[in-house]
């Protein structure tokens, strides 16, 4: 029983030492790295466009609301006055 | 009381681990010199500027290994294809002795337990090259090599291993089952 009990233990370490060996070499592929800080600009870099918010999350000040409104209503009156037609 | 076959395995896997590992760590040297490629050894080991260059030194080591396991698989294949002891022709036995080369004559055992170290070597090489080209950190035409050599060693492998069953089978074809001759004369019933 103790017979068998070694020779079970001694055959596994010899399995994890096999197994030890095949790994080192293959493991070797993992010994080189890059510089992920360094900035590169290349084509490879992510073109992300800036993005603008388009409805307010804040509330809008009345001076600034009034001030909006007056604009708003000057465009209207100048783009539906007749134009001058020169003779 | 130690595994025979574990015992040989591991004693043919020695030279195979240090030729690889020995020969990855060179060519990262040898190919980031040759490209002008600069680098830095620090103790996790070497980091490069940039990914580019990374990719470009990663690819061209990676091929230095499968040129390596490829020049070991082959001297295996040539030994189990042309000189295995069990289907060696005589001419080609007497040559090697008279050349004095007789130590190519190898018997099974150990041409097995070699092919399977630089077979498994060759497999677990495509494997992680398989991630690292789809990880985008290698070329793919690497892989595709690694694939190619791969494949065709097992097939060359399998093709001894086929000449290796049809000697056993003539082998045991010597023996004849026939047992009517010693029927007849009472020896057997």
């Amino acid at each position: 029983m103790i017979k068998k009990l070694f020779k079970t233990i001694t055959n596994s370490a010899l399995l994890l030492v096999l197994l030890g060996m095949l790994i080192l070499p293959i493991g070797s592929m993992g010994i080189i790295r890059f510089n992920e800080n360094t900035a590169v600009l290349s084509a490879q870099d992510a073109n992300v466009p800036e993005t603008i918010e388009l409805t307010p999350t804040r509330p809008i000040p009345k001076e600034v609301e009034e001030v909006i409104l007056q604009m708003e209503k000057a465009y209207k009156e100048s783009s539906s006055a007749p134009t001058e037609i020169k003779p | 009381m130690l595994s025979k076959v574990l015992t040989k395995l591991i004693d043919k896997a020695i030279v195979p681990a240090i030729l690889l590992l020995s020969s990855r760590i060179v060519a990262i040297v040898v190919v980031a010199r040759y490209l002008n490629i600069t680098f830095q050894v620090e103790r996790t080991g070497f980091v490069f500027d940039s990914a580019a260059d990374y990719i470009k030194v990663n690819s061209y080591s990676a091929l230095v290994m499968v040129g390596i396991l490829l020049i070991g698989i082959f001297y295996i294949l040539i030994k189990a294809l042309a000189f295995h002891e069990s289907h060696i022709k005589p001419h080609l036995t007497s040559k090697l002795f008279s050349l004095r080369a007789h130590s190519l004559i190898q018997n099974s055992f150990d041409l097995y337990t070699q092919g399977a170290i630089w077979l498994s070597y060759a497999y677990l090489l495509l494997i992680v090259n398989g991630i690292m080209t789809l990880s985008n950190i290698m070329y793919r035409w690497v892989f595709y090599v690694t694939l190619g050599a791969t494949v065709l060693t097992t097939v060359l492998f399998i093709l001894d291993i086929e000449e290796e069953i049809k000697v056993t089978k003539n082998e045991n074809a010597e023996f004849d089952p026939d047992k009517k001759y010693l029927s007849e004369n009472g020896a057997v019933e």
